[in-house]
């Protein structure tokens, strides 16, 4: 399974479905539970964001507005993940850690 | 010669008597002079905007929000940012600009871009009344000036907030202790926070999203205002995505208490000079976590510039820039 790396925003676990959103329209795609995939938040995704277990965004520094809301929040939150909009494509499961600043790619337990 | 101009149009305003600057916020043993300009910035901004909305009409603006087409809407971030990226704009560096002038240039930018979406508004709902050419001059103008403050300026609240940290990052042990001093201490919020805070405190009024007269007439309007750019299915959206949601105010009020305490602690070992340094990283914070996304470019606001810009498309020249950048020193010089 693929490991990529990031920069953490805030701490924790989860794991679930990856669902990536370059667009407004695709929020309603988050359901409870998803791990919410995309380059760079906006407001719009707040209620996405809240329904979602982690956040893994590819740009954003320490005081971006992902990196804000998840310590806010307590949502494990990956920053900085290189390609990772299109590296989860065909991936049905990925598992979010935070604190080790790493998101793995698969669709079995690692 | 042209540099020279391009400068001297920046000179600082006048700033205010002493005795309203000095406002204090109580974190830490010392106030904080940044924090609480900008503080004072958000809420002239909001002010200046609930005045242009009584003037015009709330139910007018809200009427005509709501005819903004869907994709318009839906495609409004990522054009606008489109539209900043494929245009050159004339921003400067303002070396002699200190870190309480740059904060009363942003306020005067930022209520400046609340003038000319209002101006935009009117020339919208009656493009007779005026040539589009000169709207779409001034909105020019007011995004040119809006950006000087703005991400790809050398001198914008960005640039400004990473020199702030690279300088103070030198006082404290590591990026965490950075992170706390830069944490807004409540009632200051993010947008994204204070979408959610305010949305627990209308649903309480409000189970389900209100009536036209009761957003008219009522405390929810504020909350349109501020988290749904006048629109009623923004608002619809929000309270979709947020059903079920609870509050957890506990937590934040702890999270809060625990991070003014180690704030205070942090801001007692500073020298002088970090000390302001940490005020002016959590002034810029607050600017850009609560302010930009509610007054600037990605709001109604926002969406009242592009729809100029959008009409002007079929122009296919644009003023010169040097007409641009006198354009946007006379906005600076006379909002």
């Amino acid at each position: 399974m693929k490991i990529l790396t990031g920069k953490r925003a805030a701490g924790g676990k989860a794991e679930g479905r990856p669902v990536v959103v370059l667009h407004p329209s695709q929020l309603d795609d988050v359901t409870v539970g998803d791990i919410l995939i995309t380059t760079q938040t906006d407001i719009a995704y707040v209620p996405a964001m809240h329904r979602a277990s982690a956040v893994v965004t590819e740009t954003g520094g320490r005081f971006c507005h992902a990196a804000v809301w998840a310590r806010e929040n307590n949502k494990p939150t990956l920053l900085q993940v290189a390609g990772i909009t299109e590296a989860v494509g065909g991936i049905d499961q990925v598992w979010v850690d935070a604190d080790a600043e790493t998101i793995t790619l698969g669709s079995t337990t690692p | 010669m042209r540099s020279l101009e391009l400068r001297d149009a920046f000179t600082p305003a006048e700033l205010l008597p002493a005795s309203s600057e000095q406002a204090r916020i109580p974190f830490g043993p010392v106030g904080s002079r940044h924090m609480a300009r900008a503080a004072r910035t958000l809420r002239l901004v909001e002010e200046k905007v609930s005045f242009e909305e009584l003037r015009v009409g709330r139910r007018a603006l809200l009427d005509f929000m709501n005819e903004v087409d869907d994709e318009t809407c839906l495609n409004h971030v990522v054009g606008y940012r489109t539209l900043i990226r494929s245009n050159t704009w004339p921003n400067v560096s303002q070396p002699d600009l200190d870190a309480e002038g740059f904060l009363v240039h942003f306020e005067r930018s930022a209520l400046a871009y609340v003038n000319s979406a209002f101006r935009a508004f009117q020339w919208l709902r009656h493009p007779e009344t005026s040539d589009l050419r000169n709207v779409h001059r001034e909105i020019l103008a007011s995004e040119a000036l809006r950006g000087q403050y703005g991400k790809s300026s050398p001198d914008g609240l960005d640039q400004r907030l990473e020199r702030c940290m690279d300088e103070l990052i030198e006082y404290v042990e590591d990026e965490e202790q950075l992170v706390v001093l830069g944490s807004l201490p409540l009632p200051f919020r993010s947008a994204e926070s204070a979408l959610v805070h305010d949305f627990h405190a209308l649903r309480r009024s409000h189970p389900v999203p209100p009536s036209v007269d009761d957003l008219i007439e009522g405390s929810a309007w504020q909350y349109v205002r501020r988290h749904a750019s006048w629109r009623l299915d923004s608002l619809a959206s929000i309270y979709k995505g947020l059903d079920g949601h609870q509050p957890d105010d506990g937590q934040q009020r702890d999270r809060d208490q625990a991070l003014a305490a180690r704030r205070a602690e942090l801001i007692l070992s500073l020298p002088p000079r970090g000390e302001e340094l940490a005020d002016f990283l959590l002034a810029l914070n607050f600017l850009n976590l609560a302010l930009e996304p509610a007054f600037s470019f990605k709001s109604g606001i926002g969406v009242l510039h592009r729809l100029v810009f959008l009409a002007a498309e079929e122009f296919g020249s644009t003023p010169s820039e040097r007409q641009l950048v006198l354009d946007r020193n006379h906005l600076f010089n006379n909002h």
